[in-house]
């Protein structure tokens, strides 16, 4: 063995004796790469999505928090709002087409519970089967404080085949203890079983039937090595020795006795949790239908013809033609793509369509108490190039191009379209007749980079 | 004489010798028993993770056959092992404890503590009273065969059946949003995987594989005889794994050290230092 500790190859740079030098200065050096500072990561890498896929799959909008903010256990938060599935014509070649999909919250796990979810007021505790491309589903989640930290809150659809598309998210500040929260009902065909809490439903049960079979195996592993076990066995083995000194006969009525035991456990157990639990129910995993919002009633037709994402200006520029065949006049109020919406100062608009717009959103309070928009996903940025803000008349069609410069393009990771293998940007128009009505009408258009 | 049994005895072992395995005994068997329940953990949980995290994964269709041949695979050959090498029929009770202790220390540190999960979610499966009943059969019949046709084959049935009064509180009807769906369900909707939607779970469904209400009988037969020919292929790989072999190490001349000499350092079959092998 020592020759072989011994370097002899000749164009090592390592030589006897320096060898050690050299593992204790490497095993330093791995131990304080241990030391080095690490930042808590609190979100869940939801701007790092591709940014052509969240402008141009699941389009979430009118999304409302109530409650959310600063938070104590137990305390309720209700998230609301509508999603939009672009038509088969815009939908990401790289996804697949939507068919089943899932209501939840992207979030560090469980740190909220979920009390209800429903889409298109259908209750989602399965998941939704018949989702339609170029439709509009509504949806609501009712999530309680659970765990005592900074969460910050997505909703999101899961969609089968493709993965999670997450909608704005907001910042929760949950105060209290993680012990203090308790999700109470109860169970049973007649709800004669109470369940106290779900958290910590049955574990009696559980810690019970394990630490009974826990000292069954240690009863029976000890029987066996509390005599002389590894080497002096081996050896009787190799070397052939009497049989019945490997395994005695006290050893056979033994192993009888353990598995007739362990038998009248296993079935007695059953046959009593048979009797206490008599009615039982198989895990429901059927698909629930769901059906879109009807079709709202537009007369314009929307064309996106190019987008520009400019670098240092932060900004992008939609070029589009419109056709109004409807017989009231329109204006543009607001684009939105990936959960965010930028607005147009609703003076342009006037009248009741800006007033319409105005109400279509209310800063967040901060209390928790209020009811509204995310700041955060409400810009106030959106114009028209070149300043013609009048109205699209009936049987008018215009070439209008938009620009919403901020930077929240950089904040939410979208200006990383500049290096996206697909650099197409989709997003909702919104437009406004004289009455207030709102039109949504979607875009999708091949977006260019402008660096200077 | 303090270890001295009848096999010390018949070989003729001096006091010294006793103390000094059984101190050997009273190192390495913890540490056989950590690795392998490490080892057979992470076989456990890439193999048949999600059926036994989740409460609401363990259903009667996929869990008793996924398990039970995941669980054979290890458990028959360590059993193979240990009987073939020190006669001693505790290779199915040795892993399956270590692989329940594991399991729980997962999911208490990882799942519960670090992810929130509650327990009543991720309470993990029992495999002790298969352990011991494979382990009794062996013992009794002394054969491998005998042991896959009246013991493993039963490893299902024993599985689910022992793991029951655990899950069956679990299986109760509760009404969730105007739904009536099991306990298990309910947990399973409430404390969300974020990154797992319900669609993803592998469960019995209503197709033509459910064989009307007899779920749990077709699947724990087809288990356990698929896990027959599993436990007898790793009953028998478990066999090569101890004919003790070493090669000498070819890299050893860029780490420092010589060149390999095939000759002086190849320890084969042939050249086992203990005689008498295998002579009974």
């Amino acid at each position: 063995m020592q020759k072989e500790m011994i370097n002899t190859y000749p164009s090592s740079a390592v030589s006897e004796g320096q060898q050690s030098r050299y593992v204790w200065l490497m095993m330093i050096v791995i131990t304080l790469i241990t030391f080095l500072p690490v930042d808590v990561a609190w979100g869940h890498g939801e701007r790092t999505h591709s940014p052509a896929l969240r402008m141009r799959s699941v389009q979430f909008y009118d999304v409302t928090w109530h409650g959310a903010g600063d938070m104590k256990v137990g305390d309720k938060v209700t998230i609301e709002g509508k999603f939009f599935i672009p038509t088969e014509l815009y939908w990401p070649t790289t996804l697949q087409k939507p068919s089943i999909g899932y209501l939840q919250t992207s979030g560090p796990a469980a740190v909220f519970a979920k009390i209800e979810s429903y889409i298109s007021d259908v209750p989602m505790i399965q998941s939704a089967s018949g989702i339609e491309m170029g439709s509009t589903y509504t949806f609501k989640l009712v999530m309680q404080a659970r765990i005592p930290g900074k969460w910050h809150i997505h909703p999101s659809l899961q969609m089968i085949g493709n993965g999670p598309i997450v909608g704005p998210g907001l910042w929760t500040d949950v105060t209290g203890s993680w012990s203090d929260y308790k999700l109470s009902g109860v169970a049973g065909i007649d709800g004669q079983f109470e369940i106290e809490n779900l958290g910590t439903y049955a574990l009696d049960a559980v810690y019970g039937w394990h630490a009974l079979w826990f000292v069954m195996a240690i009863i029976w592993l000890l029987w066996w090595i509390k005599r002389p076990t590894l080497l002096p066995r081996y050896r009787a083995v190799q070397e052939g020795v009497d049989k019945h000194l490997l395994v005695t006969s006290a050893d056979k009525k033994m192993s009888a006795l353990m598995l007739v035991v362990t038998l009248a456990i296993v079935i007695g157990g059953a046959v009593n949790a048979n009797a206490k639990y008599s009615d039982i129910v198989p895990l429901q995993t059927g698909n629930v239908p769901i059906t879109p919002l009807p079709a709202q009633n537009s007369q314009l037709i929307v064309k996106g013809i190019k987008s520009i994402y400019n670098v240092p200006k932060r900004s992008v520029t939609l070029k589009m033609d419109i056709t109004n065949n409807g017989d009231k006049p329109v204006k543009i109020g607001e684009f939105a793509t990936a959960g965010i919406r930028f607005v147009m100062d609703p003076s342009t608009l006037g009248g009741a369509a800006g007033q319409a717009l105005k109400e279509s959103y209310s800063s967040y309070d901060k209390s928790g108490e209020g009811e509204g928009y995310v700041e955060e996903y409400v810009r106030d940025s959106l114009v028209i190039k070149g300043g013609d803000t009048s109205a699209i008349l009936p049987g008018e069609t215009r070439t209008v191009t938009i620009v919403a410069a901020d930077a929240v393009w950089e904040i939410q990771g979208l200006s990383k379209i500049v290096e996206s293998p697909v650099r197409r940007i989709g997003g909702l128009v919104s437009f406004y007749d004289t009455d207030g009505q709102r039109y949504l009408e979607y875009i999708d258009m091949s977006t260019d980079v402008a660096y200077r | 004489m303090a270890y001295s049994d009848a096999i010390t005895q018949t070989l003729k072992m001096t006091t010294n010798e006793e103390r000094t395995y059984r101190m050997l005994d009273f190192i390495v068997i913890p540490i056989i028993f950590v690795v392998l329940s490490a080892a057979f953990h992470l076989h456990y949980m890439l193999t048949a993770g999600d059926w036994d995290f989740w409460v609401d994964w363990k259903d009667r269709l996929y869990w008793p056959i996924v398990s039970s041949i995941s669980f054979v695979i290890i458990a028959g050959a360590i059993q193979g092992l240990l009987w073939r090498i020190i006669r001693m029929p505790i290779g199915m009770t040795l892993v399956g404890t270590g692989l329940v202790a594991v399991e729980w220390i997962s999911r208490y540190y990882n799942f519960h503590l670090w992810a929130y999960f509650p327990m009543s979610q991720v309470w993990p499966a029992t495999w002790i009273a298969v352990g011991i009943f494979v382990d009794s059969i062996l013992l009794l019949t002394g054969s491998a065969l005998m042991t896959s046709l009246f013991g493993v084959f039963f490893i299902p049935v024993i599985f689910i059946t022992s793991n029951y009064p655990m899950l069956a509180p679990f299986r109760i009807p509760t009404t969730v949003m105007g739904t009536e769906v099991p306990v298990a369900d309910w947990i399973g909707y409430v404390f969300q995987r974020g990154g797992s939607p319900e669609y993803l779970r592998i469960i019995e469904d209503a197709g033509l594989r459910v064989l009307g209400g007899e779920t749990w009988f077709i699947s724990c037969l087809f288990g356990g005889f698929v896990s027959i020919f599993i436990y007898l292929l790793w009953w028998w790989i478990s066999g090569i794994a101890v004919r003790p072999y070493s090669m000498p190490n070819p890299l050893s001349e860029y780490m420092g050290g010589t060149e390999p000499d095939d000759k002086e350092d190849a320890i084969g079959v042939d050249a086992y230092p203990l005689p008498n092998r295998n002579d009974t």
